[in-house]
């Protein structure tokens, strides 16, 4: 007897599959299934962004290292240009993250050769860092140095020093 | 508090720039460097990586130039309009680089664990038919010793049609005599006496001796010594220059007498010698890559090769406690690879 309700129970907990979406759908209400997107994910995709290339240049330095690479001096520049590229990351990070997303710091330009640069708190500090930042060139373009260094190095040792053997010396 | 404009609109121009040509450049000799080796993923890896490097320079610059640009043009509604897209296309650029890293990081760990599984297997089966090797050659190799003694003594009375008939036999006993001796070298039941033997020397030596053969004619044939160090093993330097006389004539073989050889040496950063013997042959079918170092196989028509060449390089390379590892694609060539542990006596 108790079997028999334990089966009955089951079938009907089977049909919860089937009711659930039926009732979904006659019953329509002010469903969020296609979201807003608003203005601010798209520094939000920005940041994210950077952090997983973040991820990715220390995983990269990670395996050169765990690999015994770094002896190397092709791999050993390709892990300079990881070092490089995080470093960049970690700047546009903190750029973005002043300028985009709290909005702690205001620029200007004011005259053609000038620019105006004021921070919400009022700190001298905090400018001048951000004036800093804001010359990011100045570490992603040693990035590429270094990665083209390590690949022209790994080319080098690759090639092959022409020393036929099986020519005959002239006299 | 104001600043001066002209050291971040020199650094985001001329950076822009130096960007873009220093990516192009990168992409170039990782191009180059997949054109060297091609079998090695490696290097794919860079090419990958190069790639998305460079997309992501000419993005990021295209976007900074057209800003300036705009700007400087007092176009700033329509830099406000187009910024949106620009940074999309960096932010996905970027990742990509990202991914492309990550992707080759775990496919490289994945490809070493089953490198080494495949070595393990072939060492496994290579083992068993050592031990088999070695005993059938000692079960072999007294009978055939009798066999070829009363035949040199029958020889001795015979004359006319039986001498003849003897001598056939006296030839193809000594053949076997050969194979038998091969296997056992195979099998590590003998070995001549180690000593600390330099691979440059040896294979001058060997280079000089085969380049004085007729095969060797039209064959161009280069050696690439490691330009740091002298490369001292332990091991016996009859042994290693057979194991090399057999690559080099099996790569002339694959050229078809006509063709390039490279040998390379190399010092790796694990203390091991490493001597390549590249050929721009026919090349191994993948099918047969697996087998190339089993006794008694062989791709040559019956009577040219007794398949035991490779298998012996094999077990010496062994006994030295190297390894020795083959790439090869049809068509393209094939490339052999010993490593062996360096003395510590190498200065």
């Amino acid at each position: 007897m108790e079997k028999k309700t334990l089966n009955k129970f089951k079938l009907r907990l089977e049909y919860i599959y089937i009711i659930i979406p039926v009732a979904c759908v006659l019953t329509p209400f002010d469903a969020s299934a296609l979201q807003l997107h608003k203005s601010s994910e798209g520094i939000i995709t920005h940041q994210m962004g950077h952090l997983f290339f973040l991820f990715s240049m220390v995983s990269l330095m990670v395996t050169i290292i765990g690999k015994g690479l770094a002896g190397q001096k092709g791999w050993r520049f390709i892990m300079y240009a990881a070092l490089f590229f995080i470093l960049w990351n970690l700047n546009a990070l903190a750029a973005h993250f002043l300028d985009n997303q709290i909005h702690a710091i205001h620029t200007e330009i004011v005259s053609p050769g000038r620019i105006k640069i004021s921070a919400a708190n009022h700190s001298q500090l905090l400018v001048q860092i951000y004036y800093f930042l804001k010359l990011d060139h100045i570490l992603c373009v040693p990035a590429m140095i270094c990665l083209y260094k390590g690949l022209s190095c790994l080319v080098h040792e690759q090639m092959p020093v022409n020393r036929p053997m099986n020519k005959k010396e002239p006299r | 508090m104001t600043f001066s404009l002209i050291p971040i609109l020199i650094a985001d121009t001329a950076g822009s720039v130096a960007m873009v040509v220093i990516a192009l450049m990168s992409l170039y000799k990782a191009r180059l460097l997949r054109e060297m080796d091609r079998d090695n993923a490696v290097f794919l890896y860079l090419l990958w990586i190069s790639t998305g490097f460079t997309l992501f320079a000419l993005s990021r610059s295209f976007g900074h130039i057209l800003k300036q640009f705009l700007e400087l043009t007092a176009h700033n509604q329509t830099w406000y309009a187009i910024s949106a897209y620009s940074g999309s296309v960096n932010t996905a650029t970027f990742m990509l680089v990202g991914l492309i890293t990550l992707f080759f990081n775990q496919t490289w760990k994945i490809n070493e664990k089953i490198e080494i599984e495949q070595q393990i297997a072939q060492a496994d089966k290579l083992a068993a038919l050592g031990e088999l090797s070695a005993g059938v050659a000692h079960a072999i190799n007294n009978p055939l010793g009798i066999i070829l003694g009363y035949t040199q003594l029958l020889l001795k009375q015979e004359t006319g049609q039986g001498k003849a008939d003897l001598e056939i036999i006296e030839k193809h006993v000594k053949n076997c005599r050969q194979v038998v001796s091969d296997l056992l070298a195979f099998s590590r039941k003998d070995s001549a006496s180690p000593g600390i033997i330099d691979i440059t020397e040896i294979i001058e030596n060997v280079t000089h001796f085969l380049s004085n053969h007729s095969d060797f004619q039209n064959i161009e044939m280069t050696f690439t010594p490691c330009r740091r160090d002298t490369l001292k093993i332990l091991g016996s330097e009859q042994e290693l220059s057979q194991v090399l006389v057999n690559l080099i004539i099996n790569a002339c073989h694959a050229t078809r007498k006509a063709g390039r050889i490279d040998i390379i040496t190399r010092k790796t950063l694990d203390k091991n010698a490493l001597i390549i013997v590249k050929d721009n042959g026919r090349g191994i079918e993948k099918k047969n890559l697996a087998r190339i170092f089993d006794p008694f196989f062989t791709t040559k028509p019956p009577g040219q090769g007794t398949g035991l060449g490779l298998s012996v390089g094999y077990g010496i390379i062994k006994q030295h406690n190297g390894t020795i590892k083959v790439k090869s694609h049809t068509g393209r060539g094939s490339v052999f690879t010993i490593s062996l542990p360096i003395h510590p006596s190498n200065s």
